[in-house]
């Protein structure tokens, strides 16, 4: 099917988003066509007000709209934990849990060849400076539990241990989920709680 | 357990077909290349997510089509179940529903259990070890969501060491780019060694089960066996032995000194999987491939202790093959508490008529038996059978047999 020209560019634009193929491009494309013309502005300005304003922390790579971000120049934190995790998202994930009270470093992203993705184009190296000054005592390593979150908390655990050996390197536990019944976990989390088993 | 009705829709030979089963024996008459087969290909498909024939997904759509859909309506203790796997070519995509909703794995998913016999399965015994292989990791995967996952976890770290390895090839030692191969070695000694001891604890198991099979078709004396060699704890030296190990006595002589025992504790296999990897590592870069690991696992078949391959008739070898496969219902059984469904391909026309009776009484015990044949030999069919006449791509009732 042929549409006029600005159409068109829309579709296309929004095909590239993740997740969106070009039958969920057009649906969304003839939606905003529909609405009133100043939800179309509103949802311009909010795009490019979050692409502009939001910078990534240079501290702890986290998105943020301020440099230091909040969580870095928050006095109250503990200085001493620094917890590595993958994506942005994560640290949202692990602040939801009001539990740790540390500071965090994004990588953005896991180690995969085969997707041509090595410790260079991750935020290793500015781990590794941050790590230099003696402040921090202990890293969690809270990458994803999967291959290549596994993988890459080997290759950082190594590095770690070979440039800053006096900082702990740790990595989060895999289990079960709490309040959930034994007999409905499933088999997989079974066996790898099994297998991280602890002495009581 | 029982598969009610099958749908299949741009698979194979099928445009759309829609077929209500019986509930104990069916049996699929027509000529060759009719599409018997893949009617049962289209059920096996839906209990284990992947073709028994080994053909990969693109290959199961009919000609033109853009994706295939086999849906089915299981009948198990717990109650009625509908499966619903589809497949899309462009962008590749397959998802398994249950009851509506999506699971996560299309492999073994859905709570189906299939064992599929074919005349094909003489390969199990004389084949390439691709074929001991898959047959293990079918079962394995059917009984366990663990080794279902670890086998989707190996299977990515060994793709992602080889990228590394093929990196390293290019170019001078570059410190950085061992350290993360070092890293992908730990990450695919942790898969293996669960694939390990999980194949070596089926093997004793299997073992067992299908001695007791085979001395109950082939009748006479001998004993059959099964010995797992680990490629990944033996190293690619001792493996080549191994293949060519002339007796049990030599290859038990041979494992002593290979490594440690395939059913160690997890730690002492990972310790010993990733000193083998370390061995083979400047080979491995020169090949850009890993030499050693579950993917290069064997299985050696014995008769009284001689290799079945060499020492073995055609009709003990396919004793051997069909025992294999009947302790494989058998394990399946005993997993789920109920019978898996049976498919025989074409297995009548390859036996003689004591073996027929004997491997037709076994099936039919409790199993829903689906029998696809060109003719049926003289073959009394168990009463309450049902026939269906297949022909190009159309499937006819043809009655129900009294007898
Ligand atoms: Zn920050």
């Amino acid at each position: 099917m042929i549409y006029p020209e600005p159409v068109a560019r829309l579709i296309d634009a929004l095909t590239r988003l993740p997740g969106i193929g070009p039958k969920t491009a057009q649906r969304l494309a003839f939606f905003i066509l529909k609405r009133p013309a100043d939800e179309a502005q509103a949802l311009a300005g909010a795009i490019v007000a979050a692409r502009t304003q939001v910078v990534t922390c240079s501290r702890c790579h986290n998105l943020t709209d301020t440099d230091p971000c909040r969580l870095c120049s928050d006095e109250s934190r503990d200085r001493t934990m620094l917890c590595v995790v993958q994506e942005p998202r994560d640290v949202a994930a692990m602040e939801r849990t009001r539990e740790y009270r540390g500071l965090y470093h994004v990588l953005h992203g896991a180690i995969s060849p085969l997707d041509g993705v090595g410790p260079d184009d991750l935020r290793v190296r500015e781990l590794v400076a941050r790590l230099h000054d003696g402040s921090v005592s202990e890293v969690i390593l809270a990458t994803n539990p999967n291959v290549e979150g596994e993988a890459t908390a080997l290759y950082l655990a190594r590095l770690i241990r070979s440039v800053t050996p006096a900082v702990r390197v740790t990595r989060i536990a895999r289990g079960l989920p709490v309040g959930g019944d034994l007999e409905y976990a499933d088999e997989v989390t079974l066996s790898k709680a099994l297998e991280g088993r602890r002495e009581l | 357990m029982r598969l009610e009705r099958l749908r299949l829709q741009a698979f194979r030979n099928y445009g759309a077909v829609d077929l209500s089963w019986g509930p104990a024996f069916n049996v699929l008459l027509g000529p060759n290349g009719a599409g018997k087969t893949n009617l049962l290909e289209g059920i096996a498909l839906l209990a284990t997510g992947r073709s028994p024939r080994a053909v990969r997904d693109p290959e199961l759509v009919q000609w033109g089509e853009s994706g295939y859909l086999v849906w089915g309506r299981v009948a198990r203790r717990a109650g009625p179940t509908v499966l619903e796997l589809r497949y899309r070519l462009a962008p590749a995509e397959k998802r398994l529903r249950v009851d509506g909703a999506e699971v996560a794995s299309t492999v073994a998913g859905g709570g189906l259990q299939a064992v599929f016999f074919s005349p094909e399965d003489l390969g199990l015994v004389r084949g390439a070890p691709v074929q001991r292989r898959r047959f293990a990791d079918g079962l394995l995967a059917q009984l366990s969501a663990t080794y279902r996952h670890l086998l989707l976890a190996f299977g990515r770290a060994l793709a992602q060491r080889n990228q590394v390895l093929r990196e390293l090839a290019g170019r001078r030692l570059d410190a950085e780019l061992v350290e993360v191969l070092t890293a992908w070695d730990a990450s695919l000694a942790d898969a293996a060694a669960g694939i390990i001891r999980r194949r070596a604890a089926l093997t004793a198991t299997l073992e067992a089960r299908a001695a007791g099979h085979y001395a109950g078709l082939a009748g006479g004396g001998e004993r059959l066996g099964l010995s797992y060699c680990p490629a990944g704890l033996w190293g690619s030296g001792a493996m080549q032995q191994a293949r060519a190990a002339p007796t049990r006595a030599a290859l038990a002589e041979l494992a002593a000194g290979a490594g440690p025992d395939a059913a160690a504790e997890p730690p002492v296999l990972r310790e010993r999987l990733l000193s083998v990897l370390e061995v083979a590592r400047r080979d491995d870069i020169k090949q850009g491939a890993t030499a050693a690991g579950p993917h290069r696992d064997e299985w050696r078949v014995w008769l009284d202790g001689s290799d079945i391959r060499s020492f073995g008739s055609r009709g003990q070898q396919r004793c051997a093959a069909l025992a294999l496969r009947l302790a494989e219902r058998e394990l399946l059984a005993e997993a789920s508490g109920e019978a898996p469904l049976l498919l025989l391909d074409d297995v009548l026309s390859e036996l003689d008529e004591e073996r027929r009776r004997r491997l037709l009484s076994l099936a039919g015990r409790d199993s829903q038996v689906f029998l696809a044949a060109t003719a049926l030999h003289g073959q009394a069919l168990p009463p309450g059978s049902t026939v269906f006449a297949v022909e190009q791509g159309r499937v006819r009732p043809a009655g129900t047999e009294v007898r």
